[in-house]
């Protein structure tokens, strides 16, 4: 297990390198080998003889981009939270601040075959698949350099084997059934990861999906990232069973402590394994927290105490979680974390700087309706609102 | 953290970014701006701030407490850090969106050592800019207006009439001046058929007319009026049961002798059972193939009301035994009743010879 794990990191890893290559700088001592033990209570088992490995080893430098990606997500987040608030990013956004080592766990735990499809709360992911942090910021502020080259949004970011960003709630899970079937059909040793919140797991459509998957032994990870609330309401409001990880009924679950970067990273080692060894299906409950509101419009206290906000970040934050691990086990001084910080903050800055001078998109036709069919399969007319407006594809 | 994403510290972050390598550079103080705490939030006021000048705080900490015209909203700090000058008291009312309000510095910093006015003075310009930038490109290239080239004559519309996309269509197709049509609509909104009775295509009074049916119907008149009362009508009759009768003459019939020992009030009855099921089971309707009993049993209608038979022997003096059968089928038998008892009959005659 442990050797298969490390295989996917270092995959996942060289792969990841090619496209992210500027922020990672080499660390000294990067391939000091650092033995990890997670606690007992870092998951939780439905229906599996074996969880994932307690004990495993993990490299300096890939501890410390675990940190850094974190970092840099973080600040992407509050960048758009500032942003938002200062009216240059308009409509939905909806922010993951606390959930930070879910993106990354999984990332780090897969490789660039597999495929990824989300919720809305969809930044840090698509961060993870290889959007640059100006791509990401561009889109949300509008302009022409972002992912979707400005059109789409919060909810419409795609990258490479990230399917989005998926607006309607709950309905990227049947679509990340179909992902994973198209590995199975493919006869790919890859799996699909689809994300859905608390809220969205009571979508009868995610049933639907849990029936497929097991049915075909689809290699699709059902990953429900529990944040405590659907929009404003409690989870235990919301939902007859709030253990998630057993609502696949038929389907072994496992849960995962979702502020601590290493469980989320063994654990999806673990469904990644499962899945590509033909097991079929697993779901996932990823324990997390967010810190913010459900969107910008949401200031998130009404619903809950600040003390609670304030207990979660104080004791359960996910960087400062791996931070004092880091310290604790002596891998890295504070000076080599505070220069990690720096370092992952000014590389947003800078990307922000970027997305800033970007381009709006032009204003014409030929833009707005470009993209709405894939190049060559246009159909003859696309209608605007009035008949004066009707695009034609030449 | 606020301090990093506000436009204008960004522009100097490529420039910061260099020195972070040696980590030597402290950062700049950034003036913190007044947020919109909602999409449609163009100003505010402060109510209070929860730090005082001077004091740190942690990412989570509530700063200030804004009021806008919806309700009052405590604004968090996103990251850790100090607050180094409040430019804005408590009370202010009205403050734009993007005003600085305060100045928020680094943990660590000196903040005796930063100069206010260029921090702030810096933030002016920046907010200028980016508040217009996005109005520019939203200008579209191709105008609303429909392209004179595809109708011979000009279409006149008012400016404030806001026709329905199929009125508009219609307007086009006709070629109509709707500048000479009074609309029957709802506030004298150009309806489709206005357009049609401008254009000939339909009398000119009909739109009127058709306005004044919807009218009517669109009110509902709830005032009471007690319905007229209907006559008695009489019940309806039940169908009478449908009788057959027959004399079956028992010694032809018979090719047995009646002699003694024989019952004939038992053969007849046996015999009658008999042919009362067999009346009963050729009269129902062929099963299904598929047919399956326990399904059948939920499914099936009701039992019906019993085949009801009535058998009389009449008895002659001089003349061997004349038995007469009288079949009484209940109307709920009715289609079927004359033949069940036709059916009857023969199963009777059979049985009575069958020994």
């Amino acid at each position: 297990m442990i050797r298969a794990a490390k295989r996917t990191l270092s995959q996942a890893y060289q792969l990841k390198s090619s496209f992210k290559r500027s922020l990672s700088t080499a660390i000294e001592n990067g391939d000091k080998e650092i033995t990890l033990a997670l606690p007992e209570e870092a998951f939780e088992l439905y229906h599996l003889d074996n969880g994932p490995d307690l004990d495993f080893k993990l490299t300096k430098q890939q501890l410390l981009d675990m940190y850094r990606e974190m970092v840099v997500i973080r600040r992407m987040e509050m960048a758009a939270d500032a942003l938002y608030k200062a009216k240059e990013i308009r409509g939905f956004c909806h922010l993951s601040t606390g959930q930070e080592a879910i993106a990354v766990g999984i990332e780090s735990a897969i490789n660039k075959e597999d495929t990824v499809i989300t919720s809305y709360r969809c930044h840090g992911f698509a961060y993870m698949r290889g959007a640059s942090v100006a791509s990401i910021i561009g889109e949300l502020l509008g302009k022409a350099n972002g992912c979707s080259k400005g059109k789409g949004g919060s909810m419409h970011i795609y990258t490479p084997n990230f399917f989005g960003g998926n607006g309607i709630v709950g309905a990227q899970v049947p679509l990340g059934l179909g992902l994973g079937f198209a590995h199975k059909y493919r006869n790919e040793k890859s799996a699909c990861f689809t994300l859905y919140g608390d809220g969205a797991a009571n979508q009868g459509q995610v049933f639907e999906a849990y029936n497929m998957a097991k049915l075909w032994d689809v290699p699709v990870v059902f990953a429900c990232e529990n944040n405590k609330y659907g929009m404003g309401t409690a989870a235990s409001r919301a939902s007859a069973l709030t253990d998630y990880y057993k609502r696949g009924q038929y389907i072994p679950g496992l849960k995962i402590n979702g502020m601590d970067v290493l469980s989320c990273y063994m654990g999806s080692v673990f469904a990644k394994n499962w899945c590509i060894s033909g097991k079929g299906p697993l779901v996932l409950e990823y324990e997390t927290y967010r810190y913010g509101g459900h969107s910008m419009s949401d200031p998130g206290t009404t619903y809950r105490t600040r003390d609670e906000i304030k207990q979660m970040r104080s004791h359960h934050d996910p960087i400062n979680g791996l931070k004092a691990r880091l310290l604790d086990l002596e891998v890295a001084t504070e000076q080599e974390i505070k220069s990690v910080d720096k370092e992952a903050r000014a590389f947003v800055e800078s990307e922000i700087d970027v997305a800033h001078k970007a381009e709006f998109p032009k204003a014409t036709p030929e833009v707005l309706f470009e993209d709405v069919y894939l190049k060559g399969n246009e159909i003859p007319m696309l209608r605007g609102r009035i008949p004066s407006e009707n695009f034609y594809f030449k | 953290m606020i301090r990093c994403v506000v436009p204008r510290s960004a522009g100097n972050a490529l420039q910061r970014a260099r020195f972070f390598g040696s980590g030597l550079v402290a950062r700049k103080a950034v003036a913190f701006d007044m947020p919109a705490m909602s999409p449609t939030m163009t100003e505010g006021g402060i109510v209070q701030w929860q730090v005082k000048q001077g004091d740190s705080y942690a990412a989570g900490d509530v700063l200030l407490e804004i009021e806008t015209d919806k309700a009052q909203i405590a604004v968090e700090a996103q990251d850790d850090g100090v607050m180094a000058k409040i430019l804005v008291q408590d009370g202010a009312k009205e403050i734009k969106v993007g005003t600085p309000i305060a100045v928020l510095a680094d943990p660590g910093d000196d903040i005796a050592s930063i100069d206010f006015d260029s921090v702030v003075s810096s933030a002016e310009p920046a907010t200028n800019t980016t508040s217009e930038q996005p109005e520019k490109p939203v200008q579209p290239t191709s105008s609303p207006e429909p392209e004179p080239a595809a109708r011979s004559t000009p279409v006149e519309v008012p400016e404030n009439m806001v026709l329905l996309p199929s009125v508009y269509r219609l307007v086009h197709q006709l070629e109509v001046d709707i500048s000479k049509i009074k609309g029957t609509g709802p506030e004298g909104r150009i309806l489709k058929g206005d357009v049609l009775a401008a254009a000939g295509k339909i009398s000119s009074s009909w739109p009127a007319e058709e306005a004044k049916i919807i009218e009517k119907r669109t009110h509902l008149d709830l005032s009471y009026e007690p319905a007229p009362k209907k006559e008695a009508t009489k019940p309806k009759e039940l169908p009478k049961p449908v009788i057959t009768q027959t004399i079956i003459d028992l010694a032809a019939l018979l090719e047995f002798s009646v002699d003694q020992g024989f019952n004939l009030d038992q053969t007849i009855s046996k015999a009658s059972r008999l042919a009362t099921r067999d009346a009963l089971l050729a009269s129902k309707p062929k099963p299904s193939v598929l047919r399956d009993r326990i399904f059948d049993s939920l499914t099936a209608p009701k039992p019906a009301v019993p085949f009801d038979v009535t058998l009389k022997v009449l008895k002659k003096k001089a003349s061997p035994k004349a038995l007469q059968a009288m079949v009484s089928v209940p109307p709920q038998f009715l289609n079927r009743g004359q033949k069940m008892g036709d059916i009857y009959l023969d199963r009777l005659a059979f049985y009575l010879n069958a020994k």
